[in-house]
Order: structure tokens, then sequence, then C-alpha cells
């Protein structure tokens, strides 16, 4: 794949195609075992040979091409995914945020690309949205090259500004989805904690699986402000003027019980969560994330 | 009350905090913050919260910097409330009474001793009962056991009231070592004092610098004296002074009816020149002449006397001047012994034939008897020669022919024999003067093993053979040091260098590190080597007394010098002395009765005496106090008295006051506070303890106290700071 844009740098292909094992082990081992499709192997249409890699079914592998070549090379076919993902991107104005890293929205944007990379490398099938008060931009599920190229142009085109609602986005993939899929919401998460226990529920009541990947900037972790100042919110909240010695520990406090919050009713409502911050390379929060779920959690 | 209200401006500062409070408010920075859920949703008690704390650091730090101006203004509490809150106890103050010479100048009608005892009065005056006193009077001599503090306080003032100046120098840095050892010793938990009162002489003060400051602190026992070492300095700014810098005889010994000269040197101090200074001299207290002289500023001069003394004793010389400045050192004493003519052997190595003189007619002795007994060599009668001259063949030397002379001169002696020898070495340990003048006849190898060995012997240098004659070329005097006192007689000449010529003289290495060499010739090779050994001095002139070798004898220079050195080698006794230094004399017979020195307070002491082969040695330690000393003893029925002078240091007559800024340095280096001694600077010293308490101490900690809860309160209510 020759995809390049800001979302997909050269140097970030180039690692992700050393993940490709790994990520690929990770989505299979994730999405057969919770996720058996009825229609495995029905399809007789072929659609292209890859080289085998271990992990594979030797059933699956061609032994005709096994014996001319002496390679192996398994074979595959369209109706053979059996993955659908969706991946959600908030594109509310606070993940415009953002320092010398560069902000939040851009670094989810990168994440959106760089998964959806992965897996339509894998033949899977990938959805996207980027929503603010509704989802807006709409890709539904895919499999194939050009829907690479989709997911990028929506990401070019998104920006991110005003106030956004996630329960109503949820709500609306979930009534476009109509069969089982993995769903991934990355967001700075800056929602009351009952409206995303909201969206896993119905997520969770459609039989879907949800992954929670939240995306910070490292000063608002830290709050490392020491002077007087202004603090103007990005979605159109009132400006407050504070001297943030005075303020940072009720802050760190109630961000950190957000957090905690957070965690706890993910896990409550069988879902995945993650934290990336915006300071460490991508591709790092990316291995770090695939491991995570190699591992079991 | 406060003691330093003018740091009460500091408490605008107060305001400080506030203004920063306020420009940090105006001039904040603005962020687009997206997390603002966690700012916004903040309870707003939260918020009021957040508000009162940063009042209340606000207040805080206000508060502070108020305090550390109130602090600084040294605030008094009144009487009322220092006896409620801590009542003071007895006091343990130390007095330095400065009692130098230089107290006794007179400005104004008054003496600055009068203004110190007053105002030591005075600080007496203002203690109560149960406190306790130590008088420390710097420039006079004090017992250890008068330091004591005493809680008669009458007492002390009487005797701060019979407190006169000395004569000395007050070294303030001593006494102030000696103020904290009393202070650490008695008046330890008390509230402990060390009042300075002085005049404002700067050299008082030359000795405490830094270091000295360092190491009184550490003795007082208190890391912080502030407040607690008081200078009151009294009398003026006079700095200008004349004194007698020294009295002295140009070439001692004094031998009876000679005529002597007699030095009197004055110098003028300060910054004004003195146009018309008379100068007296006295002679046992009757005037011999006055002369004039004329002083630039910080310049010196010496007026020149001649005195005869006709009689054998011990007298006393008294130069002085009119009062400019200091009385103390406006005079100076030394004290004389007149003695008979210098007895002088001359050891003659070619003494010419008893039966045909005229042989060798010019032979040293012939020289010499007319260079230092010139009258009896002329067969005239119309002076005193200063030296009677006794010849003796160098084979015929022996203890019985040395014995009773001053000084043995020898003169082309080829060698000495072994009773010889002996006889000199003794002479010369008991104290006589011994010139050794080499010639053609002398036998180098015996000399160097006999009297140098090795740099043992008690000749002062290791002796070479002769230059040849006519190899190296004649060649004459050219170093001469005219501060030794064989050549003083040099001082003043236009032209010092003798017109003659060496033509030949023995090379030597003086010994080392002891032996001087006072002249040399052109060469660089010594002319003269001189050099102790015991009690007596050796002096080896590197080529003859006679014109053998050289033209000396012929020149102007040969009489005044050989009789200087004559002088010099017969080693009179110094009768001048240094404070401290002991009197030592002794007496060939035996004395009758105690002897008793008289003292210059007045008092009279009996000196230690030992005896031993008939003769007496009388040695007296009590020199501390300058002035004349006279010790009176008994030989058979006759009544004998020598004189002795301590003389005062000098240093003490540089009068010149402190400036600001050295008085600023002090006060900082001692932690001392100066002040002006008015009445209320006086009854303000107390204040702290006795009319009310001084509340730096706990304002201070609690500035202290406040400054650790804000840097607390301010932690706790920011923690989570990142570094």
């Amino acid at each position: 794949m020759s995809y390049v844009s800001r979302f997909l740098e050269p140097t970030l292909v180039e690692r992700l195609n050393h993940l490709q094992l790994s990520a690929r082990r990770v989505v299979e081992g994730s999405t057969i075992g919770q996720h058996k499709s009825p229609v495995k192997g029905a399809s007789v249409e072929f659609r292209q040979h890859r080289f085998y890699v271990p992990g594979d079914e030797p059933k699956r592998l061609d032994w005709r091409v096994l014996g001319r070549t002496d390679r192996p090379y398994i074979k595959e076919y369209d109706e053979e995914t059996n993955l659908r993902c969706v991946l959600m991107l908030d594109g509310s104005g606070s993940m415009a945020y953002g320092g010398r890293a560069g902000t939040k929205f851009d670094y989810a944007a990168k994440l959106i690309a760089s998964l959806a990379y992965l897996m339509l490398g894998q033949t899977e099938s990938v959805g996207m949205g980027v929503f603010k008060k509704r989802v807006e931009n709409w890709l539904g599920p895919h499999s194939g090259q050009a829907q690479l190229s989709r997911v990028i142009d929506v990401l070019e085109r998104s920006a991110a500004a005003g106030q956004s609602s996630l329960k109503t986005a949820v709500h609306e993939v979930a009534n476009r989805l109509d069969r089982r899929a993995l769903v991934i919401i990355v967001s700075d998460l800056f929602y009351p904690i009952t409206e995303v226990r909201e969206c896993l529920a119905r997520l969770r009541h459609d039989r879907h699986e949800a992954i929670l990947l939240r995306v910070n900037d490292a000063d608002e972790l830290e709050f490392p402000f020491r002077r007087w100042s202004r603090f103007r919110g990005l979605e159109g909240e009132r400006a407050m003027v504070v001297e943030p010695a005075m303020v940072r520990q009720a802050y760190l406090d109630r961000f950190r019980a957000h957090q905690q919050e957070l965690e706890d009713g993910v896990r409550a409502l069988g879902g995945e969560f993650h934290t990336l911050t915006t300071d460490k390379p991508l591709i790092d929060s990316l291995t770090y994330f695939i491991h995570r779920r190699e591992g079991g959690q | 009350m406060f003691l330093n209200p003018l740091m009460l401006a500091g408490l605008g500062g107060a305001l400080l905090p506030l203004v920063l409070h306020l420009l940090s408010r105006s001039r904040y920075r603005s962020v687009d913050w997206g997390a603002m859920m966690f700012l916004d949703a903040a309870d707003p008690r939260d918020r009021q919260s957040t508000r009162i704390k940063q009042y209340v650091l606000l207040a805080l730090r206000m508060l502070i910097v108020a305090l550390l101006a109130v602090t600084l203004a040294r605030p008094v509490a009144s009487r009322t409330w220092a006896t409620t809150l801590a009542p003071s106890g007895p006091t343990t103050a130390v007095f330095i009474l400065d009692c130098s010479a230089s107290m006794s100048v007179v400005e104004g009608g008054r003496s600055r001793m009068d203004a110190a005892r007053d105002v030591a009065s005075r600080l007496l005056a203002v203690m109560k009962n149960g406190d306790r006193v130590s008088l420390i009077t710097a420039g006079l001599p004090q017992e250890d056991g008068d330091l004591a503090p005493s809680s008669d306080l009458r007492t002390i003032a009487a005797r701060v009231a019979a407190t006169r100046a000395g004569v000395g120098r007050a070294d303030m840095a001593q006494a102030l070592d000696r103020a904290a050892q009393l202070i650490k010793r008695y008046g330890q938990g008390q509230d402990a004092r060390i009042f300075v009162v002085a005049d404002r002489q700067a050299s008082s003060w030359s000795d405490v610098d830094a270091s000295f400051a360092t190491t009184f602190r550490t003795g007082w026992g208190s890391p912080d004296v502030s407040g607690r070492l008081t200078i009151f300095p009294v009398g003026g700014d006079l700095s200008d002074n004349v004194l007698v810098e020294s009295v002295h005889i140009v070439d001692p010994p004094a031998i009876k009816g000679e005529l002597v000269d007699i030095d009197v040197r004055v110098r003028a101090t300060g910054k004004s020149a003195q146009p018309s200074i008379p100068v007296t001299l006295a002679r046992d207290g009757r005037p011999i002449s006055t002369q004039t002289l004329s002083l630039a500023a910080g310049d010196a001069a010496t007026a020149r006397f001649i005195a005869r003394f006709e009689q054998l004793r011990s007298y006393v010389l008294t130069a002085s001047t009119s009062g400019v400045g200091m009385p103390t050192d406006d005079v100076r004493q030394t004290a004389v012994d007149v003695g008979e003519p210098i007895r002088v052997l001359l050891v003659s190595g070619d003494e010419p034939d008893a039966v045909s003189p005229a042989s060798n007619a010019l032979a040293e002795s012939t020289f010499f008897r007319a260079a230092v007994a010139p009258y009896t060599a002329a067969g005239v009668k119309r002076g005193v020669d200063p030296a009677t001259v006794t010849v003796v063949r160098a084979e015929a030397l022996d203890s019985a022919t040395i014995a009773r002379q001053q000084v043995v001169v020898l003169a082309n002696v080829p060698q000495l024999s072994s009773e010889g020898l002996k006889a000199i070495e003794q002479f010369v340990y008991e104290g006589g003067g011994l010139l050794v003048a080499p010639g053609g006849l002398v036998d180098v190898n015996a000399y160097n093993s006999t009297m140098w060995r090795d740099g043992g012997g008690f000749l002062p240098a290791q002796l070479f053979p002769a230059t040849p004659a006519g190899s190296a070329g004649p060649t004459t005097l050219l170093g001469i040091d005219l501060t030794y006192p064989a050549f003083a007689f040099l001082k003043g000449r236009p032209d010092p260098i003798p017109n003659a010529t060496i033509g030949r003289y023995f090379p030597v290495t003086p010994r080392q590190p002891d032996a001087v060499v006072p002249a040399t010739y052109t060469s660089g090779h010594p002319f003269l080597v001189e050099a102790g050994w015991g009690r007596g001095r050796v002096a080896l002139l590197t080529t003859p007394l006679d014109t053998d070798w050289s033209t000396l004898p012929l020149s102007g220079f040969y009489v005044p010098f050989v009789q200087s050195l004559v002088r010099h080698l017969s080693g009179s006794a110094d009768r001048d002395l240094a404070p401290g230094q002991p009197i030592i004399t002794m007496i060939d017979n035996a004395i009758a009765g105690e002897p008793i020195v008289a003292m210059p307070d007045g008092r009279r002491q009996t000196p230690a005496v030992s005896r031993a082969g008939g003769r007496t040695e009388i040695r007296f330690d009590d020199t501390i106090t300058p002035g004349l000393y006279t010790l009176r003893y008994r030989v058979g029925k006759d009544d004998q008295r020598i004189h002795f002078v301590v003389q005062s240091p000098t240093d003490e007559s540089d009068i010149s006051p402190m400036t600001t800024a050295q008085w600023d340095e002090l006060a900082a280096t001692l932690g001392a506070a100066r002040l002006e001694p008015t009445d209320d600077a006086i009854a303000s010293v107390f204040t702290g303890a006795r009319h009310g308490r001084e509340l730096w101490a706990p304002l201070l900690t609690l500035v202290a106290v406040l400054l650790t809860v804000e840097m607390l309160l301010g932690r706790r209510w920011s923690a989570g700071v990142s570094a």
C-alpha cells in the first residue's frame, strides 16, 4: 500500500509493516474468538494469495503452489473476512488542544489511519465516522485498499471544533450497524461518566465489542501552569482566570477520579480502555496497545 | 518605642505582595483549554475556598514584610510589659577604659581621660544593684586578679575616678579578648555587656581585623553580639602631634671629662607643619641648652647637643619639646654611664725592638695609639683620650695581662700561644671586645685552626691567604653601612668613602648567619666582619692597622674609625630598655645589703641578686611601665646608683583619628554599636534590659515561624507542582 498523507507518513507505515504480524494475530484473535462468522469458508471467490506466516492454519496452505515453488502461500477469499470494525473519531473542540507535540485531534487521526491501515491490510472491513454533535462523514465498513484512501480523505477534511455528543454519535452508529462489529472510539472522553456508560451499554446490548482509546495531552495530566492564566474553553465554556498553583490539586483530583471511573465503567461493561498521550510517539503507543491486547489485556 | 525608627519606613514594603498579586492577576496569560470540565465543574465551595486560601497567603506575606520592618526598627516594650513578659536579670558588664598615652591629650581645656572617666561614671550610674562590673584599663599594666567582676559599683566608680592616662599604647584587640574571656567565665546566661570608652585614635584598633573578630565572637560565646558591645568614642579629632622620637649619645660610651655629642630626634605627625619647635636637653634635670627646629608635616629632624660629664657615675639626659598634641611623648629620657677611658690591650706581632725602636717606628701599635690615645701619644695634655693603650708582645699574652681590659687588639700576631688563646677566649666570652687585625706575619692556617675552628671559634670569618702584592691591583673601600656604630661618624658627610688605597688584604668568608659585614672593598671582599661570641663581640679587620698594605692610617678616616670601633667593641652597657626587657647588670664587687629599684610610679622594689666568683648580678623583671628606673646598691660604704630608662613605644604618638568609614567597618566587623556619649545614648544602652525589653528577638522568631507557615501552606495548597 502506498497511501501517504500527514496522517500516514512513510516512516509510520514502515513501522506499521513490522507490526503486521502482531496486529493480525491480535485482530484475528480478538475477533475469531468472539465473533465467529457463520459464513466462514462459504465464499469461493478467490481474492489473493499471501505469504504464510506462523499462526496460519496449515489447512489453508495452497499445496499446489507449495509443491511448485516450495514456498508456503495462503489462499484468501473475499468473504473470509469476518471482522467489521468501526472507527469513531472525536471531532469536538477539546480535541484541538495541543502543545509542542501537536493537537490531540492530529494524534487521534493518525491513530485512526494507522488502525485502518493495519486492519485493511489484513482484509478486514473498516468503517469510520467523525462525530461532533452528530456523526459526520460516515463511511460504512468496507474492505479493500480503496477504503483506506477514503478514510484518509475523510480525516484530511475533518477538523476539531465545536461541541460534541458521544451518546448521540454512538446511538447513530449502532443503528447503522446490522452485524456485530468492533467499535473503536478515539476521543479525549471529556464527557460525563454516565454518558459514557450509556454508550457502552448500547454497544454491549447490540453485541458489539467496544474499545475506548483516550487521547490526552501531557498538560491535561499534569497541569503544569505557573503564572496566573485565563483558561478559555475550546467548546465554548466560559473563561476562568485562576492562579494555577491554587487549583492544581483540585483539578488533578477531579481528573484522576474521572479517569478511574472511566476505567471501572468500561471494564464493568466488557469493554477495553486505553490511555494515550500525545507526547509519546504514536507507534510506541500503538505497539503497546496491541501487545496488551495480545497479552489478554 | 523604637530604637531605630527609620526602619519603620519599611512598613510600606508590606504592600509589595499585594502589588505583585495584582500585577500577576492583570498580566495573566491566555490558554485555550480543553479540559474545562475539571476546572469549570469545580464546586462553588471549592472556588470560595481557593479564593480564601489566596487571601490567607497574601495576608501572611504582607504580615511577614511588615513584621520584618518592625523588627529592624528594634521596638522596645514598656517596663511593665517587659517585666510581665520577661523580667530581666542582673547585668555583667566589662568596662574597657582607654588609658593609653593619647588619652592625656587636652582638647577644649579638658583631657580625653577626663571625658572617658565621665562617660564610665555615667554608665555606672545607670546600672542597678546586683549588676557586676569588671574594669580593664587598656594601656596600663593590670593583674588578672584585678579583673574579676565586682558588684560593688561604688568601688568600681572610685577606681574609674582614680584612673590616669599612661605612657603606653592601648591594644584594643587584647583588651577585647580579655573582656570576652571574662564574659565567658562570669557572664554566661546573664545580660552581658562590653563597653569600650576610648579616644578616636586609629592605631589603638590596628589589630582588630576580621580574623580577630571571628575569634572574639567565639570567645564571647555567642554567635550574635550585636547590641551588646558598645563603643563610646571620647575626645576630638586632633591629629597633630610633636614627639621626641629618640635621644642618644652619638658615639658611646661617654668618657669622663670628654665632650660628648648627643642627638635628639623630633618628629611631627599629623597634617600640619611645625615651623618652630623648641627642643631642650637637660642633664639630671638641669637644662644644658635649647635649640629650635622646623618640621614639615610627618617629617623628623635632629638637634645635636654637646655636653661634658665630669663625674664617674650614671646620668639621666632628658630631651623635651613644648606641647603640641600628646603631652606624654614630649619628653624622652636616656641613661648614660660615664666611665674612665677605655682600657685597650694591643697585642702586637711586630712590635719594634726596644733596643732600636727606630728600626720599626711605624708599627701597628704606633698608628693605633695615635688614633685612640692621641694626646698621650703626642705627649700633650690638652684633652681627654677616649682610651688608654697597653702594648704587649704576643708571647707575653696571658690571663693576668688581659685582666680588667675592655678591648683587646690582635695586631699582626702570627699566632697565639695556647695560654694566650685561652685567655682571649675567656675574655671575649665574658663580654670583652676583640679586634683582630692580621698582617703579613700572620699564619693563616694557625688562625683558622685555633680561632675559626670551622665556624666554632671566636673568629667571625674564615681567613684565606692574603692577596699577593700588585697582583690584582690596589683597591679601596666602597660599601659602608652607616648604621653600623663604628661608621656613624660618617653620617652627613658629603663623601663618606675614604680616600685611601688598600694594596693587600685577606679574603675571608664570614660565618653564617650571624656575622655582619658593615664594609667591603671595591672587589666585594669584606673589609670588616663582626660577630658576637659569648657575651662579647669580635671584629675582624682584613687589612693591617699600619701602612704596610694600605694608606688608610694616613687618611682622615682612620682616627675616627678606629676610635669608634674601639668604643663599639668596649660594649658599653645600654641603659635604655624596651618595656618588659629585664634590668640586668653585673657588678665586679660584692654588694652590701639589699639593692633597691625605684620605679617610675614611685614604687620601690627589691631586685633579684646572685653572686658568683666575687661578682654580683642584679636582675629586675618588672619593667612593663615606661619611664626611669633607678637601681641603688652599696659597695662597701659607697652608695652607687645606676639609671635605666624603659622607653615608651612611639607608635602611640600617631594620634590620627579613625575615619567614619573605619568606624563603620569596625562596628560591622565586631557587631558593635558605636554611640556618641550623649545622655540619651548612655541612658539607652540598658533600655532593653532595664527600662523595657527589646522585642527584636521574639519578633524575628515570629517572622521565621510565619515564613515557615507560609511555605508549608503554599506547598500544601499547591501540592502536585511538577519540578
